[in-house]
């Protein structure tokens, strides 16, 4: 049995926060993640999100994104989908080393990095038609 | 938090630290702009510290291996020069006397 809460959003980055406050309130609702996992999902959430505002004004989409979150006793699990052009997930660049000048000239290409590093388990879908990104968040970790 | 530090440098400080302690959300736009700060400060000859006691803010810093450039304090007090200071609110910097 899941608690299900649905949202789309106009594609402006001015609606980041507003998904990032529902999923964190569904999530509490469900008495199942640690207050820390919170907030390592409002991170993660808001990083899937900026991306896909990103990849409909890149592509002059007026289309909404969708943001779904499943609340479960087991798992918080989020999808954010957009109608992007896409991108070839594996084809992403590999971030400069830390000490290397180039990393200084890096400002962007954090976000998926963070959302897998604090996700239980993610997954990234693209196509020509749009992604789908799917954050879990488990109960007990 | 950009405009701040842009205006820091040009007036001459060289040793900033951004205040984010009272900071409760940080994202990799956030990270990119303190990115986008230390170069700024970096080219003109200077170096830039964080204090940012809150473990939350730092993990996020320490994901993407910025703690390996930056140095990450848990107060001002830790600091051993008197550096300017950029708050996160972005809206006051204090010179180096």
């Amino acid at each position: 049995m899941s608690d299900i809460v649905e949202i789309e959003i106009p594609a402006r980055a001015d609606y980041v926060s507003l998904v990032r406050l529902v999923v964190a309130a569904a999530a509490e609702l469900a008495p199942s993640l640690e207050p820390s996992r919170i907030d390592d999902l409002r991170v993660a959430v808001s990083e899937a999100t900026t991306n896909a505002i990103q990849a409909h004004i890149r592509s002059g989409s007026t289309r909404p994104v969708k943001v779904c979150c499943r609340c479960s006793n087991g798992s918080v699990v989020v999808t954010v989908r957009d109608e992007g052009p896409g991108f070839e997930v594996d084809a992403l660049p590999e971030m400069p080393p830390p000490e290397s000048e180039a990393r200084l000239g890096r400002e962007s290409g954090m976000g998926i990095s963070i959302m897998r590093a604090l996700a239980d388990q993610s997954s990234i879908d693209s196509s020509s038609e749009g992604t789908e990104v799917r954050l879990a968040f488990l109960v007990g970790r | 938090m950009r405009q701040a530090v842009v205006t820091a440098v040009a007036e001459g400080s060289r040793l900033l630290a951004l205040d984010l302690s009272e900071l409760d959300f940080v994202d990799s736009f956030g990270l990119g702009a303190v990115v986008g700060a230390l170069k700024r400060v970096r080219q003109r000859g200077g170096e830039l510290a964080l204090v940012c006691p809150s473990s939350r803010i730092r993990r996020v810093f320490e994901i993407c291996d910025l703690d390996r450039i930056l140095a990450l304090h848990d107060s001002m007090d830790t600091l051993s020069e008197l550096p300017a200071v950029v708050s996160d609110g972005a809206t006051s910097t204090r010179r180096q006397p």
